[in-house]
């Protein structure tokens, strides 16, 4: 399970029922990654997930959500 | 909603299912040689020349066309899934590549004929350009990378 999830979906249509084909467009990816970003298969690199944020008119924890129970934790660096 | 198969997909297919199929009958044609006693003469290189020229035209034929069927996807570069998809395919290729030649140097080892070696060597590419392609559609249609 990703720890990662994001409100992609609700936020595009919120924002003039954007596709994602042309949410893909503003940012420069193909219309099957922003898919695979939205059901969570994919997690963006931070760049892509500033441009879909900038794309989407909001601040980026607005669109992305981090859990860290989601996933392992790693031991902290000494 | 149902979205048609994209670019990338489809060149993966092609690739795919043309170098099963185009190898596939040179194979054919290799393995009823040999056992009918005459694979040593088979003849190496001519078959296999034609093979990759063959291959080679049907790929370029069907991607071509593929991209006229979306030109726009075709034009787009890569984007960041598709490159770490693209890496990753080419990692599991490569594995299976190393493996098949390690198999294919036991063999040799162990004294198979100079034209099965050579077959087998080619076969070992095909099965890791194959890994490669099956790897790129696996991940185009579950989504991840």
């Amino acid at each position: 399970v990703s720890a990662l999830s994001n409100c992609i979906r609700r936020l595009r249509f919120e924002h003039g029922e954007m596709t994602q084909a042309e949410l893909a467009q503003r940012i420069g990816m193909t219309r099957q990654t922003v898919a695979a970003i939205e059901q969570g298969k994919y997690s963006p690199t931070l760049e892509a997930a500033f441009r879909i944020a900038d794309a989407l008119g909001e601040p980026l924890e607005t669109v992305f959500q981090w859990s860290a129970g989601a996933s392992a934790r790693m031991p902290p660096q000494t | 909603m149902e979205h048609p198969m994209s670019f990338r997909e489809k060149t993966a297919w092609i690739m795919l299912l043309s170098t099963l199929g185009v190898y596939g009958v040179y194979f054919f044609a290799f393995g009823r040689a040999w056992m009918s006693g005459q694979g040593a003469g088979f003849g190496l290189f001519a078959p296999m020349i034609a093979t990759v020229v063959v291959l080679a035209i049907v790929q370029i034929v069907l991607s071509i066309g593929a991209a006229a069927l979306s030109p726009s996807d075709a034009r787009a570069p890569l984007d960041e899934r598709e490159r770490l998809i693209d890496l990753n395919s080419a990692r599991a290729g490569f594995v299976a590549l190393q493996s098949g030649v390690f198999l294919a140097l036991v063999a040799v080892a162990l004294g198979i004929a100079p034209a099965l070696a050579a077959n087998l060597l080619l076969a070992v590419m095909v099965a890791g350009e194959a890994t490669r392609s099956i790897w790129r559609i696996a991940a185009y249609r579950l989504g991840a990378a």
